[in-house]
């Protein structure tokens, strides 16, 4: 019913937008909180030109007055000026750096889902034998290994003894490979396993074997019954994994030098540079809140029992 | 089941056989392209007047030239001016530019250039922040504080379309090296006047220095082509530089191995074994490392404790042991390879105590009991920022007090911008370690932190002796006699106060493609490429 699914989606946007907010205020408050400031560092920079340059970003205002500022440019989807940038705003930095994170993001999943399917699906239907083993252990493997050494290593291997990619940057088709399979590792073998526990159930259930006693080929009984029903907890999990993925970049984009948002985000931290800081908590949470959602839509398509507001069936 | 993983497989081979053959390491390129790296990232802005980190400085540097530039070795030559004259004083100095120096769209560089650049800068609402250079200038510490609103009060005037004439308050004789700096540089008035956001593209982008900006994508690469007509490009021997951004200094190893880098700071694990292999090399910076106690907190109230701690360091061994990137230690506080007005300071001063000096170490520490009327140290605790170099030196240090002196010390590692802040904001911290460096080629810089009411004095040091001499250097026109006063305020600091423990001067360890020719390299200012050039 689709009035019903507006309404929901109109429910959860209200509820997210409230979300946002409260973690706007909660970043903005911790923020200036803590100890240090922009414009204390070991170097020698004369008060007046530290007066000046609180001035200039406005610094120099209650921390109300700061706040309220700072909302009012919100609303008009205006992130501000950072510190890190005299050429771009930063809006224009996210228009430059998310497209190119999300890209990195988007090859991750897709590879961690391709891949872990298959290998956990094949786990299942090898289950206890040779492929099975092998396919847990690489498993344990990726969840086991950062992704930081990993990407190291596949620099090493493939783009400096055998230079089959290139070291670092971003361009090309090329670029994406090495820092996609990186940030997809962790994510691929948590999928692998929860695959194949949840398609091992499945194989168990009653209607496989009454499928196949039918007569119905195995393949099909496999890909098109009982995967649907296995690939259920893999939906689940997709939000937390997407959150993973975004937050796992920072690192991958520093081996790799890709011109993500994942460095200036976190950077923005310790260089104390509070606007980068909000904008940084306004995007991420976004994305979040956005995947969330996603997820939860999906699930309506996947199970048709599933019902988004959660009354009769 | 097996066929999408052959069909895989397949790819795989393909793909690698698509995407083979990189150059190797120490190959010369065809054209003559220097290839840097930039650790920090994308540059904030290449407005020489806005520019506050040396990465971006030493860009600004190819693509600018200031009134003079900096020789090999460092002196003071002619730039954009190609002759000066300073007065008796030393307050007035007068140059005479060159009429062939143009900017990178043709127009001549004229005194109003810099005129215009530096009033530019003072303005309090600009948002500079390496205003420090200018603050010599008459009036210029007023009209940055809003206090004279005029421009022109400012010292500097154009003569002439190419006379320009600067008089400071206060005589400064480095001021010729100073206008080698990125922070100093003229400005095409007619270009910014005409469109303020100049320097945010490549293509408004006017400069007057050896190369112009010929493409800037943010985040990942800048690249300086020759300017044409720049008035020396005859003497050019590179066509261009380029510089990525690679903030990860294991992957920017990996591409200097592979022949993509020229020139790059080794991981700090790997300096010790480069630096032995003498593969890579080792740069004085015009930097000091020192253990900073808080001169009003107990017990570092007391001159023998502080000698005590200082002298029971033992820098030889922290420095080619454990911190191995070439660093020098220090047996005064002015590093090595920065200027007296009259030579080296650190080679004219000596040295003002013995490393690892543990007998008198101890009988410093019996006397300061004594004189505390205590028979051992309240607990000790040191607090340090968690950047690596600070933290492994920490760690050193609490290990030879605990030996050396039987002084248990606690460590309480911090952040590194709540560290700065304890100590340079609140002073709250008893002892830490800290770094300083000179912001031109003068000690003189570096010796006002420690007057007692100097707003970077996070040390609390106060001795009325130190502030006079510092008082009189200010002033002093005669150098000889200034280096003295210099050298004596050290020693009161030093050898008499132990206000500090200086443990070591910063270098910087660069791995350089071996073709590569005639990179020179300052202890305080930016790398200068106008000569560099690679040999067949």
């Amino acid at each position: 019913m689709p009035s019903l699914v507006l309404l929901y989606l109109v429910q959860r946007l209200l509820s997210s937008l409230l979300t946002l907010w409260v973690i706007i205020t909660l970043t903005f408050v911790l923020m200036h909180a803590i100890p240090g400031d922009p414009f204390l560092t070991e170097a020698r920079i004369s008060p007046q030109a530290t007066a000046n340059l609180r001035a200039f970003y406005g610094l120099d205002q209650p921390l109300p007055v700061q706040y309220v500022r700072y909302l009012g440019h919100l609303i008009r989807l205006d992130l501000g000026r950072s510190m890190r940038s005299e050429v771009r705003d930063i809006n224009q930095m996210i228009a430059d750096g998310l497209p190119v994170s999300a890209l990195l993001g988007i090859e991750a999943l897709a590879i961690a889902l391709a891949a872990g399917v298959t290998l956990g699906v094949l786990a299942a239907l090898r289950h206890n034998r040779a492929v099975d083993h092998l396919s847990m252990a690489t498993a344990v493997v990726g969840i086991s290994v950062p992704s930081f050494l990993l990407a190291t290593l596949l620099i090493a291997l493939f783009a400096v003894h055998v230079p089959l990619f290139p070291v670092s940057a971003w361009g090309s088709w090329r670029h994406t490979v090495l820092p996609a399979f990186s940030l997809a590792l962790g994510p691929l073998a948590y999928v692998a396993r929860l695959t194949r526990s949840s398609m091992l159930e499945e194989l168990r259930q009653d209607y496989v074997k009454a499928a196949l006693a039918r007569g119905l080929g195995r393949w099909r009984v496999v890909t098109t019954h009982a995967l649907r029903n296995a690939l259920l907890p893999v939906v689940t999990v997709l939000g937390p994994l997407s959150a993973a993925v975004l937050t796992g970049s920072f690192i991958i984009e520093n081996i790799f030098a890709v011109p993500g948002i994942g460095k200036i985000f976190v950077l923005s931290i310790s260089d104390r540079d509070y606007p980068l800081i909000l904008a940084g908590a306004v995007v991420y949470s976004a994305l979040l809140l956005a995947a969330n959602l996603a997820v939860d839509l999906a699930y309506g398509l996947v199970d048709p029992r599933i019902r988004l507001h959660g009354g009769r069936s | 089941m097996v066929r999408p993983l052959r069909h895989a497989a397949a790819a795989v081979v393909v793909l690698g056989l698509i995407a083979a053959g990189y150059p190797h390491a120490g190959a010369a390129p065809a054209r003559q392209v220097l290839r840097l790296n930039l650790f920090q990232g994308d540059p904030p802005t290449l407005d020489p007047a806005k520019i506050d980190n040396v990465e971006a400085g030493t860009v600004a540097k190819q693509l600018f030239e200031g009134l003079t530039r900096l020789d090999k070795d460092g002196n003071a030559v002619p730039g954009v001016a190609e002759r000066w004259q300073v007065s008796g004083d030393g307050k007035v100095y007068t140059f005479f530019l060159r009429r062939t120096a143009r900017w990178s769209n043709g127009d001549p560089v004229t005194a109003q250039d810099f005129v215009y650049a530096w009033r530019r800068q003072l303005h309090p609402k600009f948002g500079a922040i390496l205003v420090d250079n200018l603050l010599f200038l008459v009036n210029a510490p007023e009209y940055n504080e809003g206090k004279v609103t005029d421009p022109a009060q400012i010292g500097v005037r154009a003569a002439d379309d190419y006379t320009l004439e600067a008089r400071l308050h206060t005589p400064a004789p480095f001021f010729l090296k100073l206008m080698a700096f990125f922070s100093v540089m003229p400005v095409n008035a007619k270009v910014d006047q005409a469109n303020p956001r100049w320097m945010n593209d490549a293509a408004t982008f006017v400069s007057n220095g050896p190369f112009r900006l010929g493409q800037w994508t943010h985040e990942q690469r800048i690249v300086l082509e020759r300017n044409p007509n720049y008035w020396a490009r005859d003497r050019l021997r590179l066509d261009g530089i380029e510089w990525t951004m690679v903030a990860n200094p294991t992957t920017a190893y990996q591409m200097f191995s592979t022949g993509q880098l020229d020139i790059i700071t080794p991981p700090t694990e790997l300096q010790g074994r480069l630096l032995a292999e003498k593969k890579a090399a080792v740069y004085p910076r015009a930097c000091t490392f020192f253990m900073r106690f808080n001169n009003k907190v107990s017990p570092f109230t007391n001159v023998n404790i502080r000698k005590a701690f200082s002298l029971a360091l033992n820098r030889d061994g922290i420095t080619r042991r454990i911190l191995q990137g070439g660093e020098i230690p220090l047996r005064g506080f002015i590093p090595h390879g920065l200027s007296s007005g009259t030579g080296e300071f650190r080679r004219q001063a000596g040295d003002l105590y013995r490393d690892n000096d543990l007998t008198r170490a101890r009988e410093h520490l019996q006397q300061g009991l004594k004189e505390l009327g205590v028979t051992s140290l309240p607990e000790i605790t040191m607090r340090t920022s968690n950047r690596p170099a600070f933290t492994r030196v920490a760690q050193a240090a609490q290990a030879q007090w605990n030996s050396a002196l039987k002084v248990p010390v606690r460590i309480e590692v911090m952040e590194h911008s709540a560290y700065v802040a304890a100590v340079r904001r609140t002073k709250q911290y008893m002892l830490g370690p800290f770094t300083t460096c000179a912001d031109y080629d003068d000690a003189y810089n570096l010796l006002t932190q420690f007057v007692s009411d100097d707003f970077f004095n996070a040390t609390q040091y106060a001795n009325p002796a130190y502030d006079r001499l510092l008082k009189e250097a200010a002033v002093e026109m005669n150098a000889q006699r200034r280096t003295q006063l210099m050298l004596e305020a050290e020693k009161i600091l030093i050898q008499q106060d132990a206000a500090i423990a200086p443990v070591f001067t910063l270098t910087a360890v660069a791995l350089q493609n071996p073709k590569l020719k005639n990179v020179y390299r300052y202890a305080v200012a930016e790398d200068d490429y106008r000569d560099a050039f690679f040999e067949p």
